[in-house]
């Protein structure tokens, strides 16, 4: 089975880990190193690197420049239940680029991980629930 | 003087298929918009990347990266695949995933995030690439248990190649005994 | 009762189905000059909605966006047709000698058609492009991954070839 992989830079490797793998079920694949770590959703592979940590990703570019994080490129998550799952990370300080927007198959909303990373949430609409709505 | 070509200048013609076919198209959209939250793949992964000229943009992933074109809807949106990776561009401006936020800020290419996409032959693809024009960022590099480089795409945004080495593993381990 | 609840939000490709079907595939049918392509190609168009739906990348789903979609399918299929076709090119070779002959009066959109197609994928598609679709000669060249010179000096190739097989075709009868 083949994976995806995405690198994103974070300022602190450990609680990067624990943002991801508590809120959004993410799971620890390798922690090598204190500035390098690897975590898996279904066939997303997260890098996750810290800037200057030498091997892992997060090495000065040949003219010295630095990675950072932050940007407006970012993966997205299939989620079954947004507003659950957006007042959870609302209680814990979670920020958010937006708030929801509704469109055509579905509700998404754009949120950032602790070191300002983009992450979009996508809820499509689904049959069985406008079933069981109709029903009720 | 005419030209054969005002005879072509016709208005789009609605025309009904066979019905066979029709029925059967049907059918086939019907199950996959009924088949849940990733029915249509059942796997893989999403990256939404911002990109300034879509029909450009499209062409660089297919061309030089090996992407295949699912969806061009230009100028605004496109979805390419790869693998299992499915690449969404989205031109800055547009409505869906590339309109303004409530702050008024508006998305952008570039930033240090990327996607990393395995090859087989590193220096082979880089040469190959590098003969097509194609933007380094940095030569090839050593990582943890890969080789890699980094390019850019024609709007800035970064793509990570790389090699598996020995010892590079994409599950954890499985528990010992 | 029995029937199948009609839920647009969810299906919101099978709602526009009815209305779409026949634009999209009357939008490919002359131009493929094939009915299983323009019906291969119009499968594909909607399968594509379908999961660019699913992804939340379609704001608005319209008819007009979906032959949007569908031209740049066609591009695609001709891209691919002219791969295939690149011994074809002594026909691109046509010179512009062509262009100053006098034209019939009585034009036969059927002749036209078929002397289109047996144009190379590259000049049929830029044609089309251009002057069934009226777009702008960038945006042509957008299509066909070209440079907007070496479109032009497509459409001229293409516009001496169809004179010189339309005429050869006796379509001034």
């Amino acid at each position: 089975m083949s994976t995806v992989s995405v690198r994103y830079f974070v300022d602190d490797v450990d609680a990067a880990i624990r943002f991801y793998c508590q809120n959004l079920s993410f799971r620890e694949v390798m922690h090598p190193a204190p500035t390098f770590a690897m975590l898996s959703l279904g066939d997303l592979r997260l890098v996750l690197s810290a800037p200057g940590g030498g091997p892992g990703g997060g090495q000065a570019m040949p003219d010295g420049t630095l990675p950072s994080p932050g940007g407006w490129n970012r993966f997205m998550i299939e989620v079954t239940d947004l507003d659950g799952l957006v007042s959870t990370l609302r209680r814990q300080g979670t920020r958010f680029r937006n708030d929801i927007v509704s469109g055509v198959g579905g509700r998404q909303i754009l949120l950032e991980d602790p070191s300002g990373n983009p992450v979009e949430l996508f809820e499509p609409v689904l049959p069985e629930a406008r079933l069981s709505q109709r029903e009720s | 003087m005419t030209d054969p070509l005002d005879a072509l200048r016709l208005p789009v013609i609605p025309v009904e298929p066979r019905r066979e076919f029709a029925e059967h198209l049907l059918q086939k959209i019907e199950g996959r918009e009924r088949g849940g939250p990733g029915a249509a793949t059942g796997h893989g992964a999403t990256v939404r990347y911002f990109v300034t000229d879509l029909n450009g943009s499209v062409a660089f992933y297919r061309d030089l990266l090996g992407f295949h074109s699912e969806l061009i809807a230009a100028p605004a949106f496109a979805m390419l695949y790869r693998g299992d990776l499915r690449l969404l561009l989205s031109v800055p401006g547009s409505a869906g995933g590339g309109s303004a936020l409530p702050d008024g800020s508006v998305p952008a290419p570039g930033g240090w995030n990327r996607i990393a996409v395995r090859v087989d032959d590193l220096d082979a693809t880089v040469a190959a690439l590098r003969s097509r024009g194609v933007r380094f960022r940095t030569g090839i590099t050593s990582g943890v248990a890969v080789r890699q480089a980094l390019l850019h795409d024609p709007s800035g945004n970064l793509i990570e190649l790389f090699e598996p080495g020995a010892g590079y593993r994409e599950r954890a381990p499985a528990p010992a005994g | 009762m029995g029937t199948q609840p009609q839920s647009s939000e969810a299906e919101p490709v099978a709602a526009l189905y009815r209305q779409a079907l026949p634009q999209v595939f009357g939008y490919l049918l002359p131009r493929c000059g094939s009915t299983a392509v323009a019906e291969d190609l119009t499968a594909e168009t909607f399968m594509a909605a379908v999961a660019a739906v699913k992804a939340g990348g379609v704001p608005d789903l319209t008819v007009a966006w979906l032959v949007g979609v569908a031209r740049h399918k066609l591009a695609d299929h001709w891209r691919r047709v002219a791969r295939e076709e690149q011994r074809l090119a002594a026909v691109a070779d046509l010179t512009a000698a062509a262009a100053t002959d006098p034209w019939p009066e009585l034009l036969d959109a059927g002749a036209a058609y078929a002397a289109l197609a047996r144009l190379s994928a590259p000049q049929r598609a830029a044609l089309t492009l251009r002057y069934l679709d009226g777009l702008p000669v960038a945006e042509v060249a957008g299509y066909l991954g070209r440079s907007e010179r070496a479109t032009e000096t497509l459409l001229v190739r293409a516009r001496a070839a169809l004179r010189a097989i339309y005429q050869e075709e006796g379509g001034d009868d």
